[in-house]
């Protein structure tokens, strides 16, 4: 089920969130656990098994964990992640390998016969694989508690509004608020109902309006030229800032109509200065899980200079690598990691002032070459659109035919675009200290009206899924 | 619960409350379809979930999309069943998509044929134009039936998906090919993208779970909902000039709809190769040997130019059309497989007679006028 359908908006969310109010406190956990599996189950119900192996392997794992001699602890761990990584390698990664082997072994002359598995990839496995692997992790590290509660462990695992594409929680920040008891609350109904009004703005306003022309063009290369490949780049950098941050702003604004607080995924990353200050603001949850779990456990930045920029690559290497099993994916990451070691390396030697615009518009065009190769379907396309930007630019007699025959719909969409990132200016940039006396009064009440509007006018409900839920 | 005694907080309250039970009414509706279908607005335009007319009328499929502007107008639809009888006594066989199997305000195609003609036609309705295998596989008799000819009709934006098959016998890979622009061509000429393959998976079994196409037809149709959501879509068409995106372009001057399939479909075939151009023709010229040496029938093929192809005009800064049909008629020639010009034919009326539409402006489909066109053609060349 999306949270973009109607049939959540108009049934799944009015009956799940009044009953859990409804219900006595001590049902309530299991109220929210039913509703999260039927969630799942909208999409392949048979995956829901993946999910309960994940659970209990999981659940056992902290327990004896907490109970065992500390030298038979890590064993457990190790345990823990095989069967967790095991489980997403085997359905999100083994065809890409298979693939790649065969290649590799033909390369070499050796007939190798491919398997080749027919699986569809379960949806946001690699969300709750992570959100279960922290919780395993840091139960090992003695920061957090063996949950003993089955039911609420599971919860941690399926809490629906995060369940498919996170925020990717820690188990310090949610498990403690499945055991405190919820009471209605009215500021944080409304404030909640706000943040999934704006999410929906994000995503069916901005974010699927957008990916209309990026569809078109993505989609048939040989169609297009260079400039159209520059529209739709840009484009799609707000369709996924849209679709994935209005994923979060919906989840986060859920699970606040119940009293829970999840993570901030976003902080108007557009508006960073630069590709470390980029990846502070985008999918904070990933970014964060990956330095604490991956960058820190391989030496951080308390090693050689050397030694660093490895941790550095490796990391982002394998965030790339998170996103999906293709080439384009692994690039997209690498190329994150070779920026961030450009900037650290040129950081250090040269004390370069630029006006604070300039560098936001300079990390936004480097965010964008990354983008490229995320949206591509092959390396071969990414090639070929980079390859073209870069030898037709911006080409205005070759864009304007489609410009024109698509005015309405553009200005729509540059309209929306700009007053998302009018939004964004006010509550994380400038505008966040120049308006913030008036920002609650005023901004957010007539903010939550015109997205209402918005949606309600210009929104598209056509069943599209989010982009980041085949993650 | 412990509730405070705020009165906000019991009035949103409240509201939640309705809203669910707002919640159990939409799947009730949904569910028990006696109950459902009294709370459905307007029964004269009332669809199922899988698009079809409920009471034999239709405001034109591209209006079922947009639901805006003083467009809908009724459209009769006049469906027969098919079956195999007759098979094997009709003269002329006729396989066609659904230009073949609707009748819209009069008969399907080979009732209105054999009418017009006198010949006894069969209708093999919408075969998938897997012909070979249609005849394999139904009541046919290879060596006792009367046939002489078989009518292939398709419509311009679908002849990949209808025709470039191996021998109409099947699928070239495995797969159903998708349904429209680029995509379509991508599928059937190039091969098929794993990805599409994963989503149309992913959002059968998502559409499949528990009902939620039906669901999510009774939110939207139910006599609550459907004046509201048609005003604000309403506001959208008439001052932002918004419309659904499976419209592709609009004339306001002729308040015509074509669906984005045709608009795509126009632009990417114009970057189709000669030599993709050249196998398409191959494969058709393949089966229509396929059907003289198996089955002793000539075929004859009948492409219905998409309304874009002969509307085009209509539109303000349209981009150029490459002239498909008339390329891949010109390389059919070569190969001396018979069709019927429709494009030609069409685009002339249109300049002789710009006052008679050949085809509805709110639906995909010809009207009563351009079936008429094709019969005199059909009926011309079988005499």
């Amino acid at each position: 089920m999306l949270f973009n359908s109607l049939y959540f908006i108009f049934v799944f969310f009015p009956i799940v969130t009044f009953g859990y109010f409804m219900l006595p406190w001590k049902w309530r956990w299991f109220w929210l656990l039913a509703a999260s599996c039927l969630f799942y189950m909208f999409f392949v119900p048979k995956y829901i098994l993946i999910l309960a192996v994940t659970i209990l392997i999981d659940y056992v794992a902290g327990r004896v964990m907490e109970s065992c001699r500390p030298e038979r602890r890590r064993m457990f761990l190790v345990m823990s992640i095989v069967s967790n990584l095991g489980m997403l390698f085997f359905f999100k990664y083994f065809n890409f390998f298979s693939e790649n082997l065969h290649q590799a072994a033909e390369a070499l002359g050796w007939n190798m016969p491919i398997p080749y598995l027919s699986i569809i990839l379960p949806i946001g496995l690699s969300f709750h694989t992570f959100q279960s692997l922290s919780y395993v992790i840091e139960v090992y590290r003695g920061r957090q508690k063996a949950e003993r509660h089955l039911g609420i462990f599971a919860l941690y695992v399926m809490f629906y509004p995060q369940l498919v594409a996170g925020p990717i929680e820690r188990p310090q920040n949610l498990l403690p608020q499945f055991h405190e008891r919820h009471d209605f609350d009215y500021a944080k109904f409304v404030s909640g109902l706000q943040l999934v009004m704006w999410g929906l703005f994000k995503k069916t306003v901005v974010a699927d309006r957008a990916a209309v022309f990026v569809n078109q063009i993505y989609g048939n290369l040989s169609a297009y030229h260079g400039s159209h490949y520059l529209l739709a780049t840009v484009l799609f950098a707000f369709q996924i800032y849209g679709d994935f941050s209005g994923y979060s702003d919906i989840a986060r604004g859920l699970a606040r109509t119940m009293g829970f607080e999840l993570m901030r995924n976003f902080r108007a990353p557009y508006l960073a200065a630069s590709i470390s200050e980029f990846w502070q603001r985008w999918h904070i949850s990933l970014s964060s899980w990956f330095r604490d779990y991956v960058y820190i456990s391989l030496g951080g930045n308390r090693v050689s200079q050397s030694r660093n920029y490895f941790n550095l690559f490796v990391t982002f290497l394998l965030s790339g690598l998170w996103h999906g099993a293709n080439w384009t994916y692994v690039i997209w990451g690498s190329l994150n990691g070779l920026y961030l070691i450009a900037q650290k390396y040129l950081g250090e030697r040269f004390r370069v002032r630029v006006a604070h615009v300039w560098a936001v518009a300079v990390n936004f065009v480097l965010v964008c070459l990354t983008w490229v190769f995320f949206r591509a379907a092959s390396l071969s396309d990414a090639m070929r659109v980079l390859s073209s930007i870069a030898r037709e630019g911006l080409d205005w007699a070759a864009l304007r035919p489609y410009v024109l025959s698509n005015s309405m719909h553009l200005t729509l969409v540059a309209v929306f675009i700009g007053l998302l990132c009018f939004c964004d200016w006010l509550a994380f940039g400038g505008g966040a200290v120049r308006f913030k006396p008036m920002r609650p009064l005023i901004w957010r009440p007539a903010l939550t009206v015109l997205a209402l509007t918005a949606v309600l006018i210009f929104g598209r409900f056509a069943n599209t899924q989010f982009i980041y839920f085949q993650f | 619960m412990r509730l405070r005694k705020e009165p906000k907080e019991i009035a949103v309250l409240t509201l939640l409350g309705t809203a669910s039970l707002a919640a159990c009414f939409f799947l009730w509706g949904s569910k028990d379809r006696a109950f459902g279908r009294r709370f459905i607005e307007d029964q004269a335009n009332a669809h199922g979930p899988d698009g079809y007319a409920t009471d034999g009328f239709t405001y034109g499929d591209l209006y079922r999309y947009a639901e805006v502007g003083p467009l809908p107008r009724p459209i009769k639809m006049m469906n027969d069943a098919t079956s195999d009888a007759g098979i094997n006594d009709a003269q002329v066989l006729m396989f066609g998509d659904s230009f073949t199997t609707y009748g819209m305000d009069s008969r399907p195609l080979p009732f209105e044929l054999e009418k017009a003609s006198g010949i006894k036609t069969f209708n093999a309705g919408a075969a998938d134009f897997w012909l070979t295998d249609y005849l394999g596989s139904h009541a046919f008799d290879p060596q006792h039936h009367q046939a002489k000819v078989a009518v292939v009709e398709t419509v311009e934006r679908n002849i990949f998906r209808n025709l470039d098959k191996d021998g109409f016998s099947g699928p070239l890979d495995g797969t159903e090919p998708a349904s429209f622009g680029q995509a379509n061509i991508d599928q059937a000429v190039r091969g098929s993208p794993l990805l599409v393959t994963l989503r149309s998976w992913v959002s059968g079994a998502f559409y499949q779970g528990l009902g939620q196409a039906e669901v999510e037809y009774f939110i939207k149709r139910n006599r609550f909902v459907d004046p509201f959501r048609r005003w604000l879509k309403e506001i959208a068409f008439r001052y932002f000039g918004d419309l659904d995106t499976n419209i592709g372009a609009y004339s306001s001057a002729h308040q015509m709809f074509f669906y984005r399939d045709e608009v795509e479909f126009a632009r990417d075939a114009a970057k189709l190769t000669q030599a993709e151009m050249d196998r398409l023709a191959d494969r058709i010229d393949m089966a229509g040997k396929t059907l003289r040496e198996k089955y002793g029938l000539k075929m004859v093929l009948a492409v219905m130019p998409d309304k874009y192809t002969v509307y085009r005009d209509y539109l303000p800064d349209v981009e150029s059309y490459d002239g498909f049909l008339p390329q891949l008629q010109a390389a059919l020639k070569k190969r001396g497989v018979d069709y019927i010009d429709m494009y030609s034919v069409e685009r002339q009326m249109h300049a002789e007679r710009p006052d008679l539409l050949l085809y509805y402006p709110s639906d995909t489909h010809y009207n009563v006028i351009g079936k008429k066109l094709l019969i005199d053609r059909l009926k011309d060349y079988l005499q």
